[in-house]
């Protein structure tokens, strides 16, 4: 495993409310990611992942710090990475096999190689058959998937997923799981997963960032050790259980305090109607 | 089942008009309908029949579709560049919003007559006239496309390395496609609309000089029969709308053509 490929250095980032507060989003965060791993960022709702994850993949920029990919500063977006939102963000317009394509079409790859490169991706992940149809004939399991080598087809050299499986039933997501276990030990790729499921980073990871409640920063760093290659069946083992008590004991605190903080405000603004 | 039920669609409708056109017809005959006012079926499609046996009729008509068409090609192409381009830019739209909402809130219909004295008796009035018109329909549909491209996978194309000028052409306008279709065939009927308009102000051919014609005359037979033929017009090129809606909108779970 190589080279620190992502380097974060201390970034802030906070945003206006409507009300006119600012809020902090994260705060003072500094990591690395390493080529080829595979890295999960958890922390209870509304710490700042998403931001975190946006920030990453360079869609938004940090009010503060730097992050460097490759050594580069992310300046404009970066061209190389894949990005996995928690929405549907097929093109709906667009058949199957149009939608793998696309990131190939967006780097003028020719049609032919274009066509050759996602048949290839939907044979492997069990798609044939579905080419042309559109993706509101196809369940959420199979969009995800779509959605999955759409990212793979362009060959990113990392793949951010912010909660990609959230909305899926449990046995849907098992083999998505497994789809990318599989994915990652043949292609090694970087890539980087924002899940508030604990098991699913646990199950994936190489690593797995704690992150505290708002403003986010990171709590602590744990490092998998399970066995590769893995799959989902991993949870069944008692290594895996014992991890998982300890970032649930960690992660629990932090839940608690998010949710204070939320009793803390909803008190404040209620004394405020009140005494107005 | 579904083509069973298609069927029995159309012995209705068949039906429906059957029973309308034959109680007009009767109507007029016993004297129900004085046939001055109401005219009669027969009467109307004799009159069609007389314009088109002695091709009176097709100047009129042809003027009219140029004018409908151009109006709405012009109109077509500009809504949709100035809605994209308003669209694309906020700020400008926002400045521009009490100007436009302003000429919008016009009716048009009354300010036809300065068409007419801003471009002359011809056919260029009637154009303008219904250019205007579509690009307004057109123009408000594309820019509410604009507004609603899904978030989500214009974040997710630039982070596939897309860049502003194919973001625009491989999401903005593909999804902003419905709502054009939306405009476009709203301006269908008013396109003709604004033509006839124009004609019924100034002109000396066009369907709705034949109209005004006719109805100087107290011939309602022959303003029925022009009618019949606007109709006849909107109808057509709405079905060839929906041809191409149902080639634009395959991914559309409603719109797709039961099998």
């Amino acid at each position: 495993m190589g080279f620190k490929m992502i380097n974060v250095q201390n970034i802030n980032k906070f945003f206006i409310s409507n009300d006119g507060k600012r809020i902090d989003a994260l705060r003072e965060m500094n990591f690395h990611i390493k080529e080829g791993e595979f890295i999960s960022i958890v922390g209870p709702s509304g710490c700042g992942k998403t931001t975190l994850l946006r920030i990453l993949a360079g869609l938004l920029k940090p009010d503060s710090g730097q992050v460097l990919t490759n050594y580069v500063l992310n300046k404009k977006l970066n061209h190389s990475v894949g990005y996995m939102s928690q929405a549907d963000s097929l093109l709906f317009w667009r058949t199957v096999i149009k939608n793998v394509e696309l990131g190939l079409e967006l780097r003028d790859i020719d049609s032919k190689r274009r066509k050759k490169i996602a048949q290839d991706l939907i044979e492997r992940t069990g798609l044939k058959g579905f080419e042309k149809s559109y993706p509101f004939e196809l369940s959420g399991g199979m969009k995800k998937r779509v959605a999955f080598i759409r990212t793979l087809a362009y060959n990113p050299s990392i793949i951010f997923m912010d909660e990609p499986f959230s909305a899926l039933d449990v046995q849907t997501r098992d083999m998505l799981e497994d789809d990318i276990l599989h994915i990652w030990d043949e292609t090694k790729k970087t890539m980087v997963l924002v899940t508030h499921d604990l098991s699913e980073a646990i199950a994936l990871s190489d690593r797995v960032l704690l992150m505290t409640s708002r403003p986010g920063t990171i709590k602590r760093e744990y490092v998998i050790g399970l066995p590769r290659p893995r799959t989902t069946e991993i949870r069944l083992a008692p290594e895996f259980t014992n991890i998982l008590r300890d970032i649930w004991n960690e992660l629990s605190v932090e839940v608690k305090k998010s949710l204070e903080d939320h009793e803390d405000s909803a008190v404040k603004t209620k004394s405020k109607s009140n005494s107005a | 089942m579904r083509l069973k039920l298609n069927r029995k669609v159309i012995v209705l409708r068949v039906l429906i008009l059957a029973f309308f056109f034959l109680s007009w017809e009767i109507g007029g005959r016993t004297g129900a309908l004085d046939p001055f006012f109401f005219s009669k079926p027969s009467d109307i499609v004799k009159d069609l029949y007389g314009l088109f046996y002695s091709g009176r009729i097709y100047p009129h008509l042809i003027i009219t579709i140029q004018e409908m068409m151009i109006g709405l090609l012009l109109g077509l192409l500009s809504g949709i560049l100035v809605g994209v381009a308003l669209g694309k830019s906020e700020t400008f739209a926002r400045a521009l919003d009490p100007v436009i909402m302003g000429l919008y809130a016009i009716p048009k219909i009354a300010i036809a007559p300065l068409f007419i004295l801003w471009f002359g008796l011809g056919i260029t009035a009637k154009i303008v006239f219904a250019w205007v018109i579509v690009f307004f329909l057109v123009f408000f549909n594309t820019y509410a496309g604009m507004r609603s491209v899904n978030q989500d996978i214009i974040d997710a194309v630039r982070a596939m390395g897309s860049n502003e000028r194919k973001l625009m052409t491989k999401v903005l306008l593909p999804s902003c496609i419905p709502w054009i279709l939306v405009g476009l065939r709203a301006s269908l009927g008013s396109a003709l609309v604004a033509s006839i308009v124009g004609e019924f102000i100034a002109s000396d051919t066009g369907l709705g000089y034949l109209i005004l014609e006719g109805s100087n005359l107290f011939k309602t037979s022959r303003v029925l029969s022009i009618v019949l033929i606007l109709s006849a017009i909107v109808v057509m090129m709405d079905s060839c709308l929906r041809q191409a809606e149902n080639h634009f909108l395959k991914w559309m779970p409603r719109i797709r053509d039961p099998k």
